[in-house]
């Protein structure tokens, strides 16, 4: 697990300078290491683009609940105001 | 302005008070430029997407009124997305989101692979790295004993996906090329 948080902050560029030039040392001197550095980025890709996925879809179900609950009615008619043509 | 007085707590009350206070100013301005609702509706979400993942930026956008904010994305995506207008710059810093999805080099499939194989670890994960929850809030929220066992099990998690994905990167139609 160490060698992983160590990986972690290099990669999420939390290290000083020196520490960060002490970590791209060891990669270069480890092929396992940059394997290891390379997956452990596409994971944090991974888990951004899922968490994205998420959020969105909280988004839209918060939209499909102002555009249908009554208690926005309000707020519909302010947009629909502003839309008159295109809705 | 009442953005500052109401308690936000949960995501949804977020997104509910951005969709009252932002989106009126966002459709107002798309349709003027001669948009439409689906438009808006678009150029807002992805607003909303970049305020939520900037709130936590040392340069978050916090300070100011979020509806502003919001409407400020909103108009730099639609200038970019529809008008082509190179020189908007004000906001030029702000992510690209499809550039961003862009860097990832694994498939859909894999995707839903690590997902089904693991999504209590996804979702500890996404309160971590993109929710930006602290570790007391976690441990709390995930019914950890402490911040130090919610510490260790967030590397478990983050080591298994990243596991997960060299073993997958041997069958290659996991990745693209």
């Amino acid at each position: 697990m160490t060698e992983t948080r160590d990986l972690e902050h290099y990669l999420l560029n939390n290290y000083g300078p020196e520490d960060q030039l002490l970590m791209q040392a060891k990669l270069l001197l480890s092929k396992e290491l940059r394997e290891k550095a390379y997956w452990q980025k596409q994971s944090y890709l991974l888990i951004r683009h899922y968490s994205r996925n998420k959020l969105k879809a909280e988004i839209e179900a918060v939209h499909n609940k102002m555009f249908s609950e009554k208690k926005f009615e309000s707020f519909r008619k302010k947009i629909v105001s502003i839309f008159k043509t295109n809705l | 302005m009442i953005t500052e007085k109401i308690p936000i707590q949960t995501n949804e009350d977020l997104f509910v008070h951005a969709y009252e206070t932002a989106f009126p100013k966002v459709a107002s301005f798309v349709k003027k430029m001669g948009g439409s609702f689906e438009e808006a509706k678009d150029i807002f979400q992805d607003a909303l997407v970049i305020y939520y993942e900037k709130r936590s930026d040392p340069e978050k956008p916090g300070q100011h009124d979020p509806s502003n904010y919001i409407k400020g994305i909103a108009r730099h995506l639609w200038y970019k997305r529809y008008r082509e207008n190179k020189n908007q710059t004000s906001l030029s810093n702000l992510p690209d989101l499809k550039a961003q999805e862009e860097e990832l080099q694994v498939s859909e499939n894999l995707l839903r692979f690590v997902e089904l194989s693991g999504k209590k670890c996804l979702e500890l994960l996404r309160a971590f790295y993109y929710d930006k929850l602290n570790m007391k809030t976690i441990a709390g929220k995930f019914g950890f004993s402490g911040e130090r066992s919610a510490t260790t099990q967030k590397f478990k998690c983050l080591e298994k996906v990243r596991d997960t994905l060299k073993e997958r990167s041997l069958t290659k139609e996991d990745f693209y090329d």
